[in-house]
């Protein structure tokens, strides 16, 4: 798994991705830093159930890829069955033409299938 | 370092602990991992900024220092770096340096690293790995025709001294693609497909430059053009239907309407769903901050903008002043082009004296 995190990395110049399962739990991270893994899980993981929350209130299915963009980098998420991908880019990036790389890596995580922790 | 300096700056680090352990504040916090770093103990200062961002961990002060010791724990992998390079250089050495530099947002101090990688490593692409990859940055910056030749020409070049270099083909064919060259994309995912054969996107970009023909595509023409549409983002078009509802956006700025919490919303042409503006100011106030608060936490600032993509279509927000502004479409295939023109029908509206925002 980590190893189509680095290519991930590499092809988007990302600043670092992770995979988590719904649970919230990490299954796989590759960052250029070292991160706490599990406070940044915990943090994604509420983040994406309060907006599948809110989506939910105004009667809409959740949602299968967020981007989020903020002062100093944007995240992507792409919703797998079991799992979320997430991936962290600098500010500057330009989201469009790197979403082919993060869905390629999506597909193939899924491809992969079983995601265990 | 006289001994008695080094006590001193010692015992000024246990006084600020002793006041953590008994009224801690932000504020000391701040100076203990201050301290640390004066000191030269990244270790200790990082360790000490998690502590207090588990126990504020919505100052956003601490998660700017949080911010800063990564970035000179950065510096220190970049210092042994370039040690290296003086010692044992090795074009992996340069392109790692690179990447931290670019990280950091040094891109001329990483173009003069591809410059030297050249002089050493001649027969080597990974100087011109790194000068596609900068070109590349600045050409999705600033969408400027020069740039993206210089970036396609520093990528063919690596493509063309190895043909395994999976990564630069591609982001090349994602440049061909992204400017309407599909025909040029067309060998870097062919080779590509062969590669990853049971990876659907590639697939799919593959069959997406298959329908383009290989001698069609003049890749000037494609760069100015894309440039040219850049320029032109947001004047009134017939053909694309960005442009359209961009323009009916504008003519519509009156129908913006503002709610009681500050937030703007808007039904663009082409939404699938009605957008009620009342229902939905709690939906995506809620939505911001929580998104606002984990971004903080993780040491990315605040919440700029967002879009969710999901069977409902596009749901599109940014923040404009205290207000937000939000957009429910089928359309949304070009982001950062939907950005600017929002941003600026809020401005117009502004201008305009109308009452959408405060």
């Amino acid at each position: 798994m980590r190893d189509i995190l680095a290519d991930l990395n590499d092809a988007t110049g990302a600043r670092g991705s992770l995979v988590l399962t719904t649970d919230g739990i990490t299954v796989a991270s590759e960052f250029q830093v070292p991160i706490d893994d599990e406070r940044v899980s915990a943090l994604i993981d509420s983040l994406l159930r309060g907006a599948a929350r809110a989506l939910h209130g105004v009667g809409f299915a959740p949602f299968s890829t967020a981007v989020l963009s903020a002062e100093y980098g944007r995240i992507v998420f792409v919703a797998l069955p079991r799992a979320h991908l997430v991936v962290v880019l600098d500010p500057g990036t330009a989201i469009d033409p790197v979403l082919l790389s993060i869905r390629s890596a999506a597909a193939e995580i899924e491809r992969r299938g079983r995601i265990t922790v | 370092m006289s001994i008695l300096t080094k006590w001193q700056r010692q015992l000024a680090i246990l006084r600020l602990r002793k006041e953590i352990k008994r009224e801690p504040h932000i504020s000391t916090y701040v100076s203990l991992v201050e301290r640390h770093l004066f000191q030269g103990d990244l270790a200790k200062a990082s360790q000490v900024v998690d502590q207090a961002l588990l126990r504020y961990p919505d100052s956003e002060r601490l998660a700017v220092l949080q911010s800063q010791v990564r970035k000179v724990g950065l510096r220190v992998e970049i210092d042994q770096l370039r040690r290296q390079i003086l010692t044992a250089p090795t074009p992996e050495t340069f392109e790692r340096l690179a990447d931290l530099y670019l990280s950091l947002g040094e891109a001329g101090r990483a173009l003069r690293l591809a410059a030297e990688c050249a002089r050493k490593f001649p027969n080597d692409c990974t100087s011109s790995w790194i000068e596609g990859r900068i070109g590349l940055e600045r050409y999705r910056k600033h969408r400027v025709a020069k740039e993206g030749r210089a970036a396609v020409d520093a990528l063919e070049r690596v493509v063309s001294a190895n043909a395994e270099h999976w990564r630069a083909r591609r982001i090349l064919s994602e440049l061909y693609l992204e400017i309407g060259a599909g025909g040029l994309a067309r060998p870097h995912l062919e080779a590509l497909a062969r590669r990853h054969s049971t990876d659907e996107s590639i697939q799919a970009a593959f069959e997406q430059a298959s329908a383009s023909a290989v001698g069609d595509v003049d890749l000037e023409k494609a760069l100015t053009a894309a440039e040219e549409s850049r320029l032109k983002i947001g004047e009134p078009t017939t053909s694309s239907t960005d442009a359209d509802w961009l323009r009916r956006l504008r003519e519509q700025t009156g129908r913006l309407v503002k709610t009681k919490r500050g937030i703007v919303a808007a039904q663009v042409v082409g939404a699938d769903e009605k957008l009620d503006p009342l229902r939905w100011d709690g939906a995506a106030e809620k939505i911001a901050d929580i998104a606002d608060s984990a971004l903080h936490r993780m040491d990315l600032g605040g919440l700029h903008d967002f879009r969710l993509s999901g069977p409902f279509g596009h749901l599109v927000a940014f923040r404009s002043d205290s207000c937000w502004l939000l957009f429910l479409c089928s359309e949304a295939t070009r982001f950062e082009a939907v950005m600017e023109a929002a941003l600026e029908a809020i401005s117009e509206a502004r201008v305009a004296g109308g009452e959408v925002l405060r």
